[in-house]
């Protein structure tokens, strides 16, 4: 395997809980993300996984920086970024940009789409006006956008549309990775399709790495050559895309993967269906021993006690839980 | 979990009394425009601004009550605290 580009070891991110305002206290710490390790290699496309609020997004703004850590450290291609600032930090964001996962949102409404592409450009001083305007131009051609909308407003496109701008935007600084923050969450599914293929095909001319945020199994199935699983801020399975679907070891991911919707209703009827219990801990006091405990369906009785840590077997396969299932 | 910053802490107290002076100012100064004496301008102006915070101050104690993650009782009391010099000023000038 090709040497890795972005590499991050034992990244930790937390939100201060405050009481008073002006005497102001921290009273708890929401760990979001607590310690996770992960490597991406080029022309890769690594998927994390997991439930509302388990710290995927928080994660993937730390990884582009545009929230700072508060322990652990991010590498890109062999060189710690992670106290980076200013000009050096600018190199960065060159290198590494984000789709994010509200297409509406991530628009300045009352900028043209062509001004919001082209901001990328004028913020790095690439090129002169003209040739900026070509460049977006192309980029919404790659893009599937017709060039000749350039000066219209975010409004006057659809959700799909959207989207696409804003892969066009993450595409026309000429990045080595992109993040992607749940890029087809807010759209329908026959518009996912065509952003997946869309993503799929950049990736094959452009030779770009992704690290694809996602709680959608099937996309990140079709997308991802590896797989994290992560369970309130921690990675709990990884492994290559088929290992963690066909034989995922974590009781989690198995119950995460029973979620998965199947199209047809004979089959669907038939399956192992795990439905966990309770809901997700409170990240600001996690339980002692391993986190999915309370919720764990082969849980014995030393999960409250032992906190299982992260091993990776010589193939990659790697889980962290004391009584794994069997392959 | 941290403690108090305290340096952070006297300087939001201190923006927060320079502001309500601040306020307080103008008021006088619009009142001695419209018309009034000095001294009841100054009544006014500091009566305002002490009305005000000891209002917030029961808004916010009831905010507190109510199991609020930020607003203590502290915080309420201490925006009453902070109306006291006002409406002293307003009842003694």
């Amino acid at each position: 395997m090709s040497e890795p580009i972005l590499t991050a070891t034992g990244v930790t991110i937390g939100f201060p809980v405050k009481r008073g305002i002006i005497f102001q206290r921290e009273v708890a710490r929401v760990q979001a993300v607590d310690g996770v390790d992960l490597t991406l290699h080029q022309g890769e496309t690594l998927a994390i996984v997991g439930e509302s609020g388990c710290g995927k997004t928080t994660l993937a703004r730390g990884l582009v920086r545009l929230r700072d850590i508060d322990a652990g450290s991010i590498t890109y291609m062999g060189e710690d970024i992670t106290r980076r600032s200013g000009r050096t930090l600018n190199d960065f964001r060159r290198q590494v940009t984000m789709i994010f996962q509200d297409p509406i949102a991530s628009l300045d409404p009352r900028m043209r789409i062509g001004q919001s592409m082209q901001e990328p450009l004028d913020i790095h001083s690439i090129g002169t006006p003209a040739e900026r305007k070509r460049k977006v131009q192309e980029a919404m051609e790659r893009v599937g956008l017709n060039p000749e909308h350039y000066n219209r407003f975010p409004h006057e496109f659809s959700g799909g549309q959207r989207q696409r701008i804003g892969i066009a935007r993450a595409i026309i600084l000429e990045p080595r990775v992109i993040v992607c923050d749940e890029p087809v969450s807010a759209l329908d599914v026959s518009v996912q399709a065509q952003i997946v293929n869309l993503l799929e095909d950049l990736q094959r001319d452009l030779g770009l790495s992704y690290i694809v945020i996602a709680h959608d199994l099937d996309v990140v199935r079709r997308l991802a050559d590896r797989v994290q699983v992560m369970y309130l801020g921690r990675v709990v399975e990884q492994g290559e895309g088929e290992q963690v679907y066909n034989h995922p070891r974590h009781p989690y991911s198995k119950a995460l993967l029973s979620a998965r919707p199947i199209a047809d209703p004979k089959l669907a009827r038939s399956r192992e269906r795990i439905v966990l219990q309770g809901d997700v801990p409170s990240p600001i006091n996690p339980p002692a021993g391993c986190r999915f405990h309370p919720r764990c369906p082969v849980v014995q009785a030393s999960c409250s006690a032992q906190d299982p840590q992260l091993e990776i077997a010589a193939d990659g396969h790697g889980w962290a839980c004391a009584y794994p299932l069997a392959p | 979990m941290n403690g108090v910053d305290w340096r952070a802490a006297a300087l939001r107290l201190a923006l927060l009394v320079v502001a309500l002076l601040v306020l307080a100012g103008v008021l006088v100064v619009v009142f001695y425009a419209a018309g009034r004496p000095l001294r009841p301008a100054i009544s006014a102006g500091a009566g305002v601004v002490g009305f005000a915070m000891a209002m917030l101050g029961i808004g916010l104690l009831a905010w507190s009550r109510r199991g609020s993650e930020r607003v203590t009782g502290g915080t309420a009391f201490g925006a009453m605290a902070l109306s006291l010099p006002f409406l002293v000023v307003a009842l003694v000038v």
